[in-house]
């Protein structure tokens, strides 16, 4: 299945943003700071909010104000990820492909959206009381290990 | 003895030599680097946030502050020795990097923030702990905490990027 998407990374590698990023070190270098300051701001907003689900933080705040306090942080820090690390791949398209890391990252990123958007949302938002304490607190735990192993994973792109 | 022997001492022992050329253990120890770095400053920046009046203004400061220090401490801890360990590697790289120099002094500012600010404006916090604006210095505190971290990731990338 992999092979049959390899020309898209072909593709994407001789695209014209694809040269030039990869044309300048500064560009690449900086587009990564922010891809990192955008990963550590959403792992941030999953550890807080995991807390108050742990029931370990800010009980006197109900975790559906938190969530919705931290949505804005949440999209801002989703968007620079995205739009920075769509940028630092199509640098470097060809070597992805390759990259088993970077199939792990794919893959957990595609776990930690869709857990993001659906179950943690609903818990996170649900009345006190309408989930037992340990759902909301391993919901909280998996969000967190998802993003960590988007995290574990991108940094290992860079190992191979 | 001059800064540059002690690194280059540092470098010349086995375990330096060994660090450097393991397969394993330097992406692992880096790794680790990384991840502390996401849960200590992941959760430092709420609190920074919440001095700086602009998030969870309802809930006190100390709130905020207070669940969340032994996991930042924790993941403080493991950062610092990761980061001794990734420095005893590669000591004389690091020497030779400006971004190395640039990142132990944002370091020390940082640790200087949190001394004045703990010394000083947070001994009255009883005052202003459940003002949604905390007072001008606590606020000063909290923007200078989260501009260092920022620079320090940055300078920490680049270190590793151009050593």
């Amino acid at each position: 299945m992999w092979d049959y998407i390899y020309p898209f990374f072909g593709w994407a590698e001789q695209s014209w943003l694809g040269h030039a990023i990869r044309e300048s070190k500064w560009v690449f270098a900086i587009t990564e700071v922010l891809h990192l300051f955008g990963l550590t701001v959403l792992i941030g907003t999953a550890l807080i909010l995991a807390m108050r689900l742990l029931g370990w933080a800010l009980q006197t705040k109900p975790a559906r104000d938190l969530a919705c306090e931290l949505t804005p942080w949440v999209y801002t820090a989703l968007a620079t990820v995205l739009v920075t690390g769509i940028l630092l791949f199509v640098s470097e398209a060809v070597k992805c492909w390759r990259n088993p890391a970077f199939r792990y990252k794919m893959l957990f990123l595609f776990l930690a959206l869709i857990f993001q958007f659906t179950v943690l949302r609903v818990l996170s938002r649900a009345d006190e009381g309408r989930f037992p304490p340990i759902a909301r607190g391993l919901t909280g735990i998996v969000a967190v290990l998802l993003w960590f192993g988007v995290a574990v994973a991108g940094r290992s792109i860079a190992f191979f | 003895m001059s800064i540059l022997s002690i690194c280059q001492y540092i470098d010349s022992t086995a375990s330096s030599t060994a660090f450097r050329e393991s397969l394993y253990v330097f992406p692992i120890v880096e790794g680790t680097h990384v991840v502390s770095l996401a849960i200590s400053v992941g959760l430092i920046i709420w609190f920074d946030l919440r001095l700086a009046g602009l998030i969870l203004t309802k809930q006190p400061v100390s709130a905020v502050f207070h669940p969340i220090r032994p996991f930042m401490l924790i993941g403080f801890g493991v950062m610092f020795i990761t980061g001794g360990i990734l420095f005893w590697g590669l000591a004389l790289r690091c020497y030779g990097s400006p971004f190395f120099w640039a990142k132990m002094i944002m370091l020390i500012l940082a640790g200087l923030n949190i001394a004045l600010y703990h010394l000083t404006i947070d001994r009255r916090r009883a005052e202003w702990d459940d003002q949604p604006i905390p007072p001008l210095q606590a606020r000063i505190a909290g923007f200078t905490s989260l501009i260092l971290w920022a620079l320090i990731i940055t300078v920490g990338r680049m270190m590793a990027y151009f050593l």
